[in-house]
């Protein structure tokens, strides 16, 4: 129980001083020090790099919202207001953006019916197997409609923090909990279907 | 598949670095964008009570003139006529259609570009 504990301290104080620090930073650079938004940079490059990966399953593309996001916080730091955390206000703005690019380019390009079908009815080692599986799942969480795939990505990424899933999309924890139901309900019905299908190839097979 | 499996799975260790460099660049562009002068804000309230004002002013320098116009012709009706004769006049002497037309087709091929071009960019 103490290492849990523990732990949880310990990610605590650093989630502490980085607000000190992203605070500073965003000081530093109202004040007109440009480089200081690097501090910001180093800090959150990597989970709003990640974020915008659970958006598109692409490195490239992901890089570049990425991108993309931090230029509109350099623009936009002004307009943070000190009630809410830094991280809070950055990943609602980073959200919007990688929302708002999915959107205008298409991003869901597979249907989700196309999506998580039985590759080969013949068993495959057991990790492939999964790993074909896992990597089916996530794929069908982009294939959902926008609205319940934004929840599901957002729930994930702040480790099932419902609260913290409704900050960055702008609207109440109820609205979160009812669209992560509705989307889990639609992947497990075709996660059901697809492995219905399996065995019935399986048993043809045999 | 059960929730507990979708939490397992969506939860699950899925992720990947920022390549070397990403800091880097996403600075320069930083630096890049701070050189470049600030855009001006339009203010679109300002702007239409602008309009608006000069609508109202136009309308009172047409209804002035008018009027004026009307007691010239001895509080008769007024007559449009001239006014005609001159804009046909001014049509006849400086191609007034074609220069019309031809700004048409101008607004036309920008607003047509600028379709194309967001269209090229919000595809790649």
């Amino acid at each position: 129980m103490q290492p849990a504990a523990g732990a949880a301290g310990q990610k605590q104080m650093r989630s502490r001083v980085g607000a000190a620090e992203d605070r500073a930073d965003v000081d530093r650079v109202l004040e007109g020090d440009i480089s200081a938004f690097g501090g910001i940079v180093r800090r959150w490059q990597g989970p709003l790099v990640n974020l915008a990966y659970r958006f598109c399953r692409d490195r490239g593309h992901a890089e570049d919202m990425t991108q993309e996001a931090f230029l509109r916080a350099f623009h936009g730091l002004g307009t943070w207001r000190r009630e809410a955390a830094f991280s809070t206000w950055l990943f609602a703005l980073a959200t919007n953006l990688y929302r708002s690019r999915l959107k205008r380019a298409g991003a869901v390009m597979i249907p989700l019916d196309e999506i998580a079908e039985p590759r080969d009815p013949r068993p495959e080692a057991g990790d492939l197997a999964e790993r074909d599986e896992e990597e089916d799942l996530r794929r069908a969480v982009l294939a959902l409609p926008a609205k319940y795939r934004d929840a599901l990505i957002l729930f994930y990424f702040h480790e099932m923090d419902v609260a913290a899933a409704a900050r960055s999309l702008g609207v109440p924890e109820g609205t979160v909990k009812a669209r992560l139901s509705r989307g889990r309900n639609m992947l497990r019905d075709k996660f059901s279907q697809a492995g219905s299908g399996r065995q019935t190839h399986a048993r043809e097979a045999e | 598949m059960k929730d507990s499996d979708i939490d397992r799975i969506l939860s699950g260790p899925d992720r990947i670095a920022p390549s070397a460099g990403f800091a880097d660049s996403v600075m320069e562009a930083v630096r890049r964008e701070a050189l470049r002068p600030a855009e001006v804000q339009v203010s679109w309230s300002r702007v239409l009570a602008g309009l608006f004002a000069a609508v109202m002013g136009l309308a009172w320098l047409t209804e002035q003139s008018m009027h004026g116009m009307v007691q010239q012709n001895g509080g008769g009706s007024f007559d449009l006529r001239p006014f005609l004769d001159a804009a046909i006049r001014v049509q006849e002497d400086f191609g007034a259609g074609w220069i019309v037309l031809a700004l048409l087709l101008s607004f036309l091929s920008v607003k047509l570009s600028s379709w194309a071009v967001s269209k090229t960019v919000s595809g790649t």
